[in-house]
This record gives structure tokens, sequence and C-alpha cells, in this order.
């Protein structure tokens, strides 16, 4: 398998309530030249396969954990992808140790309660803000190329978000949260970057 | 806080992102205009009057608050 070094997994919640932080985290790994990955458009019983081969494929992954409480949907249940799929990667992670992972969190301190096999590890806290995740994905990564500031990337998101309407427009869809959006919506922050930045 | 993880490799063009996140060449295409960017990640002169507009919009904001 080729393994990109410039590949990022996405493992966030995909939902509505999420759209805020969902561009900001596109743009913020696009920002660092980075191209993110997702498991959107990934159905089907081969699911976990796949799963399992972007996370091999990707150099780093990022773990969003801040969606912990229980849905609004009868029964209700709290999501387990998230915690699932970074299990997936860690497990990756001691096999292949240039394998990087990350969690972000929202609420400081809630991760040794939520998941206290962790204890040891510092999550990126964002407090749930769109600048949040720009200075915490900054405090993971460091650019050797052209290290961006959050000012730039929130110059970058205040028009990636002003264009996504019509980028769902033109995929046609409702939903922010198809695969086809999510490719669209990366290649524009990687626009921006160019735009914004400057070519590298 | 652990020390942040050093990026090194060289940034793929705005054409072979396309190519890796499976956007077809034309909706690239389409995608790069409504920017305001071309395939090499240079401004066109859409993507200019737009920035222009803006900074435009933006000082037009400044005198009238500062009226």
């Amino acid at each position: 398998m080729t393994k990109a070094k410039d590949s990022v997994f996405l493992n966030i919640p995909y939902d509505p309530q999420f759209t805020r932080q969902y561009l900001a985290y596109i743009t913020a790994v696009s920002a660092l030249s980075l191209v993110p990955e997702a498991t959107l458009g990934i159905a089907g019983n081969r699911r976990l396969d796949r799963i399992a081969s972007l996370i091999e494929r990707c150099a780093f992954s990022i773990h969003d954990l801040s969606r912990v409480q229980l849905d609004r949907h009868a029964p209700r249940t709290p999501r387990f992808n998230m915690p699932f799929e970074l299990g997936l990667a860690v497990a990756w992670a001691q096999a292949h140790p240039q394998h990087k992972w990350f969690v972000f969190e929202s609420v400081r301190r809630r991760l040794n309660k939520s998941l206290s096999d962790l204890d040891g590890t510092d999550p990126y806290i964002h407090s749930g803000t769109v600048r949040g995740i720009m200075r915490e994905v900054c405090n993971a990564f460091v650019s050797s190329v052209k290290q961006p500031t959050v000012p730039q990337m929130m110059k970058m998101y205040r028009e990636l978000r002003r264009d996504s309407p019509r980028i769902l427009k033109n995929a046609g869809g409702h939903s922010m949260f198809t695969a086809r959006v999510f490719s669209d919506l990366s290649l524009a922050a990687a626009a921006l970057r160019s735009k914004y930045l400057g070519s590298d | 806080m652990p020390r942040p993880v050093k990026l090194d490799f060289k940034p793929l063009t705005l054409g072979e992102t396309a190519k890796r996140l499976g956007v077809p060449p034309a909706r690239a295409r389409k995608i790069l205009a409504m920017v305001g960017v071309d395939l090499n990640g240079r401004a066109t002169s859409a993507g200019l009057t737009r920035k222009a507009r803006t900074t435009k919009a933006s000082s037009r904001r400044a005198k009238t608050t500062a009226r």
C-alpha cells in the first residue's frame, strides 16, 4: 500500500450540528498542505476493511472526541464510531510508529473521564470553536514550507463557508457530509491556501 | 503539550490535489474558478476582482463606522 506522507484521516462527527467545525478542520489541514481523508461514502459490510485501509495509507489521523453526548433519536445512544476508529489508529501506530495520531476535544479534562485508557495523552482542546480548531491544528503540526497564521486560516475558512452553498448546489445534494461534497470542499480549501498563502 | 510534528514533504500542486481527491478535471476547474485561482495556484482576474470587491466593501464599512 502506498503511504501518503501528506494525508490526514479526519475522524470527526459528520452531522449538521458540526458543520462549522467540519469546515474548520478541512480548512486547517489544507492550510498546512495536508490532504484530508474521511470515511464519508464508505458503506456496506466492507466498511470496516475500508476504514482500516484508510488509516493505513494516511500518515496522520485526527480524532475529535468532543461528541460524547447521547443523540436525540430513540434509542438514545452515544456515537462509538470515533473512539472505535481511534482504537484502530492506535493499534496501527503501535506496529507502525510512523503513523501519528492526535486526539482533539472541546472540554478540558473530559477525556480522562470518557476514555481513561488514554491517560498520559494530551488532547488538543479546541473549545468547540472554529478559531480553537485552527489554533490546535497549528499546535499539532508545523510546516517546513510555510506555516499559516490563525488569521490567514480564518480568512480561508470564511471564504470556504461563503462558497459552500454553491459547492453543495453544484453537487445536487442537501448534505455537506457526502464523499463528493467533502472532496470539492477539500479542493476549494487547497485553492484558498494558494490564494492566501501563495503557491508553494 | 507534545512538540508539534514537523511536516516534511513537498506540497502537491492543485492539479495533483484534485487527482488525489478524485475530483475530475472539469469539476476541478469549476471549483478553482469559483475560488479565483488557476491550476498553478495563481489568482485569476475573477479572483482578483472578488478580492478587490471584498476590500472595497470592507473599506466602505470602515468609513461608515468612522462617520
